[in-house]
């Protein structure tokens, strides 16, 4: 089975980019399915059961942290990383708090979002961009 | 000043005394007070009764008069002008006070004064005609300041013979309160024509008048009234026809004596009045109640209005019967136009206070909506840079750091210049995230004060290199988004003015939340502030846009308030709002923090 991964993101041009890093780095994973806002990523996360999120934080009407915290809350399997421009000490202590597994900063996306999509495959979290 | 006014105190003995005493002599059917001077008592006395009975009945009276004696009259000149020369606040304000008790004596009735006229003569005749002058103003400006009826000019030494003064004496009775005095004596070395030329206005040619009084004693109470300017005083009959005429009716109503006496006094009146019977019922009343007073528009001869205070007093013999009816009209335009000039003033004043009102509301209101204008402004142009802007950086950096990877490891040069594109991209990045998050930090929208102080603290302090340290309430949650907003732009401009103006090295930055109101709190160790940072505009504070006091209306706005307080080490500033409904809805409750 490959690994199933739900990219949410309400700019097409980012979820392309994360398509593409998949594509390139791990092309034995499949990307399910694309959710450009909160409501429909709830959607597709009862429906297709990815085996992982990747949440951005900015998005309009329900934002990601909202979204994180409504999966934690329907107690699916998947794992949620949260993919955002923020960048704040806090932000961590925001995110575990929304039931998220991982937080990864859009600028380090080539260095950092397949380690941190493998750690949490791994069942580990990642919150740290030197390795959690 | 003069001496205390000491309302019927009879114990007082006008011939002994030589100061100035105030007494009241109880008459037949009159009461009034006199005032007395020196040694002439008599003589006022017997013609303040006169006056009073004739024109004035139940009212009380203030009267001044001189001797003849050099010493005391300058004395009474010199309490009159107060040591110096006749000024109005000198002169009125005793006077004025006088009456004052007066009126309070006599409710619902005028004060009569009585200034019987050896004063003015006498600074005639030692040379000072422009005090003598300015002295008559006084009187007259005094009549129009104070509510009373005035009778002046008395010609106090046509009695300088003592055989005038025997016969005027008999014609008063056993009523008269009089005292031989001695200055009678030392006047008969004057003869009266020089004193009567020294004050020729006086001699004016009298109209009888019928009331009681007759022979020498007669003339001269018709002397005074007559030569009165400022008050028209006649007579009336009892059916109302002008009986007698003054120099003031005068100068006042315009007809010569010989026009008007025997005609009706209606035609004084508007036709419209005349159609109402005011005339005749003026009479009705003045002689029921024994006076009349009234206030309001009369007409010249030449048909020109003047707005008139009338009092018409009823006048008895001493039978009790009707003899007719004693007129006293001032022209009182000058005064009624500059109560409405006043009116009209006070009017004007109030409602340049009501524009200047508006228009601060105004102000206020234009700045509500700058605020909210500028603060609606900056999250869009930040949300778009953060949005838009960002997020194609943020893919470009993507694809560069991809193309690295594939072309890297085999040319090199292309290898280096790839690298310079991904730190560059890095580069504007950053530039764009903190040009956003300055403008409206998204993280503030998404999650809350609690994150964004921290986020916003950091980059203070690596710009500025002052140390920060926040605290916050453990269970410090969300509130409502206005208010999130307004302390977030608090901390901004707090921390702005901390940089620019406190010199101080570290910030204190508390949150704290109690009984639905929430506190931040920019605590520094510098110079400290002055609390009217708040309410000045000055560029000086101007730092972020609006300032301070744009906070401190902003906290108004929110129904919280803005304060600058002393700390032990420098200043705080410290903003309360409201906690509000927290923002967005229901996200508090989903999120589970």
């Amino acid at each position: 089975m490959p690994v199933r991964v739900l990219i949410v993101d309400d700019h097409e041009i980012v979820r392309e980019g994360i398509s593409q890093l998949i594509a390139r780095s791990r092309p034995e994973w499949l990307i399910c399915g694309q959710a450009s806002n909160g409501e429909q990523a709830i959607e597709l996360a009862q429906t297709l059961l990815p085996d992982v999120v990747i949440l951005d934080i900015s998005m309009p009407k329900i934002n990601g942290l909202q979204v994180a915290a409504r999966i934690a809350d329907m107690h699916l399997r998947c794992r949620v990383l949260m993919f955002t421009m923020h960048e704040s000490e806090r932000l961590a202590r925001d995110v575990r708090a929304a039931g998220a597994q991982g937080v990864v900063l859009k600028s380090q996306a080539s260095r950092d979002l397949i380690r941190a999509v493998d750690h949490l495959l791994a069942g580990d979290t990642f919150f740290d961009s030197s390795g959690d | 000043m003069f001496p205390p006014f000491l309302p019927h105190d009879t114990s007082a003995c006008p011939c002994k005394s030589e100061k100035l005493t105030f007494r009241t002599i109880p008459g037949e059917q009159l009461q009034y007070d006199v005032q007395l001077c020196n040694s002439k008592e008599f003589l006022i006395d017997v013609l303040s009764q006169r006056i009073g009975r004739v024109l004035f009945v139940d009212e009380p009276a203030l009267a001044f008069a001189t001797a003849s004696q050099w010493p005391n009259a300058r004395e009474i000149i010199d309490m009159l002008a107060c040591g110096g020369a006749f000024e109005e606040s000198g002169f009125h304000l005793p006077i004025g006070d006088a009456l004052r008790a007066m009126s309070g004596l006599a409710v619902g009735h005028l004060p009569g004064v009585f200034a019987l006229g050896e004063i003015v003569a006498l600074l005639w005749a030692q040379g000072r005609g422009h005090e003598a002058i300015r002295l008559e103003r006084l009187w007259n400006d005094l009549a129009k300041k104070y509510p009373f009826s005035l009778l002046r000019r008395y010609v106090a030494f046509v009695f300088s013979n003592t055989n005038q003064v025997e016969s005027f004496l008999a014609m008063d009775g056993e009523q008269s309160h009089v005292m031989h005095g001695k200055p009678l004596e030392d006047c008969r070395g004057l003869r009266s024509g020089e004193r009567l030329r020294a004050i020729s206005p006086w001699e004016r040619k009298a109209v009888p008048l019928e009331c009681g009084i007759s022979g020498e004693a007669e003339d001269q109470f018709r002397l005074l009234v007559e030569a009165v300017e400022d008050y028209a005083i006649f007579m009336l009959d009892p059916r109302g026809y002008v009986r007698t005429w003054n120099i003031g009716a005068q100068r006042i109503k315009q007809y010569d004596a010989s026009e008007i006496i025997g005609k009706h006094f209606s035609c004084f009146y508007p036709e419209e009045d005349v159609r109402k019977g005011k005339p005749e019922w003026a009479l009705v009343i003045a002689e029921k109640q024994g006076r009349y007073e009234d206030e309001d528009w009369r007409l010249r001869k030449d048909g020109s209005k003047f707005w008139a205070n009338v009092i018409i007093t009823a006048v008895r013999n001493r039978k009790g019967e009707l003899v007719g009816f004693g007129k006293v009209t001032r022209d009182v335009t000058e005064r009624m136009r500059a109560q409405r000039k006043l009116e009209a003033e006070v009017a004007e004043r109030r409602d340049a206070e009501r524009q200047l009102h508006a228009s601060e509301e105004s102000l206020r209101q234009l700045s509500r909506h700058l605020l909210r204008t500028q603060d609606e402004e900056r999250r869009q142009i930040g949300r778009d840079l953060h949005d838009s802007l960002g997020q194609y950086l943020a893919v470009l950096k993507m694809k560069l750091d991809s193309l690295s990877e594939t072309f890297g490891p085999r040319e090199k040069a292309v290898a280096q210049d790839l690298a310079h594109c991904v730190h560059l991209t890095e580069g504007c990045i950053k530039e764009v995230r903190t040009a956003s998050y300055l403008l409206y930090p998204p993280m503030l929208e998404e999650l809350g004060l609690t994150s964004a102080i921290p986020w916003y603290l950091d980059g203070f302090s690596s710009r500025s290199g002052i140390k920060t340290t926040f605290t916050a309430e453990a269970n410090f949650g969300r509130i409502s988004r206005d208010s999130e907003l307004a302390l977030f732009r608090v901390l901004q401009e707090g921390l702005t003015n901390v940089h620019r103006h406190s010199q101080s090295e570290r910030a204190y930055v508390r949150l704290a939340s109690a009984d639905g109101f929430c506190t931040l709190e920019i605590a520094d160790e510098g110079v400290g502030m002055p609390a009217q940072l708040l309410d000045q505009p000055g560029e000086e504070m101007i730092t972020f846009g609006v300032g301070l006091r744009g906070m401190s209306e902003r906290m108004r706005q929110l129904g919280g308030r803005l304060e600058i307080v002393p700390n032990d080490t420098g200043a705080t500033l410290r903003a309360i709002v409201p906690t509000g409904e927290p923002w967005p809805p229901g996200f508090l409750d989903r999120a589970a923090f």
